[in-house]
């Protein structure tokens, strides 16, 4: 298992040669950014926010692929599940992207140098198509969701799986306030 | 055995040691950590804002109780088993690390809170369960059950701020 810390390490110095290192230091010096650091009390504040956001986004997902799978929500169609959750998911997103940017306008180098930042990022685009995709899927074709349905076996499996992504997008989330 | 010997002989312990002393272990632990802990506040959430009258209110409440309660109970197992092996790694400092205590005694209100829930206003849930009329007592416990786990979040994350202060 040493070629994983390797290429993490790679990958952190390759940040490093990046523009995004003037971007970070640019980004350091400005007043907006020193601001946030004038109360210690700041940070945590916006972290702790960022976490109820992510309680929100993730426990609404939680919810529809635990439908997928058959584990909640039985008795109810997929678009009555989508109903329910689909605005608590995109609302604790945009809470979260609101909360994020002021994180990296805090602290730039400590996010945008990070890889696990950029592994998080990449995995947040691949959740927001698959939910997007969800979302007009349930809306245009809900016999496809339907619980008799042929697809049935692949989407459970998909749903399950689903949720070890949300594991590593957490995980990348916390590691990006410890070293590579 | 003394307060001070107890957190010090789990400090001790071949968990508390590894924890301390891995550079890993603790940054993955907190993890999972908050992966248990967001699952418990986003089930809670969705069952207090039911009790409250304000979401899923074309389904009865003890269908949104079916939804979300035993992952509610799997997330909070996993937190106290994730949190109490973040805790022995530095006992003597959590115990009197005031976020810390703040989130246990918060803690012990929203368990006393569920269980006088369950045991008074929760009897004659069939009168309510399908309403969005909910008793103003149920509704004070779905507000009091969600207050106490959002200071919760706080009071943990604040933790990881201030436990410097006290080593």
């Amino acid at each position: 298992m040493t070629w994983l810390p390797n290429i993490l390490y790679a990958f952190a110095l390759w940040l490093k040669s990046t523009h995004l290192t003037e971007l970070a230091v640019w980004i350091s010096n400005q007043p907006w950014s020193q601001a946030i650091l004038q109360n210690e009390l700041i940070t945590p504040t916006i972290q702790s926010i960022h976490i109820l956001a992510i309680a929100a986004t993730f426990s609404a997902a939680l919810m529809m692929q635990l439908r997928v799978a058959g584990l909640a929500g039985q008795g109810r169609s997929m678009g009555d599940i989508a109903k329910r959750y689909m605005p608590w998911f995109w609302w604790g997103l945009l809470t979260l992207l609101i909360t994020g940017l002021l994180l990296i306008v805090a602290e730039p180098a400590r996010e945008l140098l990070h890889p696990a930042f950029w592994i998080k990022m990449v995995l947040i685009v691949c959740m927001m198509g698959t939910v997007s995709w969800f979302q007009k899927s349930v809306r245009n074709d809900p016999e496809f969701w339907a619980d008799g349905s042929a697809s049935r076996g692949a989407l459970k499996t998909g749903a399950l799986a689903l949720l070890l992504v949300w594991a590593v997008i957490m995980i990348c989330g916390r590691w990006i306030a410890y070293g590579v | 055995m003394s307060l001070q010997e107890t957190w010090a002989a789990l400090e001790a312990s071949p968990v508390g040691d590894f924890v301390a002393s891995s550079a890993w272990a603790f940054p993955l632990v907190e993890s999972l950590h908050v992966i248990s802990i967001v699952t418990v506040l986003g089930t809670v959430a969705i069952m207090d804002l039911r009790l409250l009258g304000l979401t899923s209110g074309g389904w009865a409440v003890t269908q949104v109780s079916r939804d979300t309660l035993r992952w509610t109970w799997l997330g909070f197992a996993c937190a106290v088993v994730t949190g109490s092996t973040l805790f022995v790694s530095k006992a003597h400092i959590y115990a009197i690390e005031p976020y810390f205590l703040w989130k246990l005694a918060l803690m012990g209100v929203a368990a006393l809170n569920m269980l006088y829930l369950h045991t008074h206003a929760w009897k004659r849930v069939g009168e309510w369960d399908t309403s969005r009329q909910i008793p103003n007592a149920v509704k004070i416990a779905g507000l009091v059950s969600l207050t106490c786990w959002v200071i919760i979040i706080f009071c943990g994350r604040f933790i990881g701020f201030t436990l410097g202060h006290y080593e």
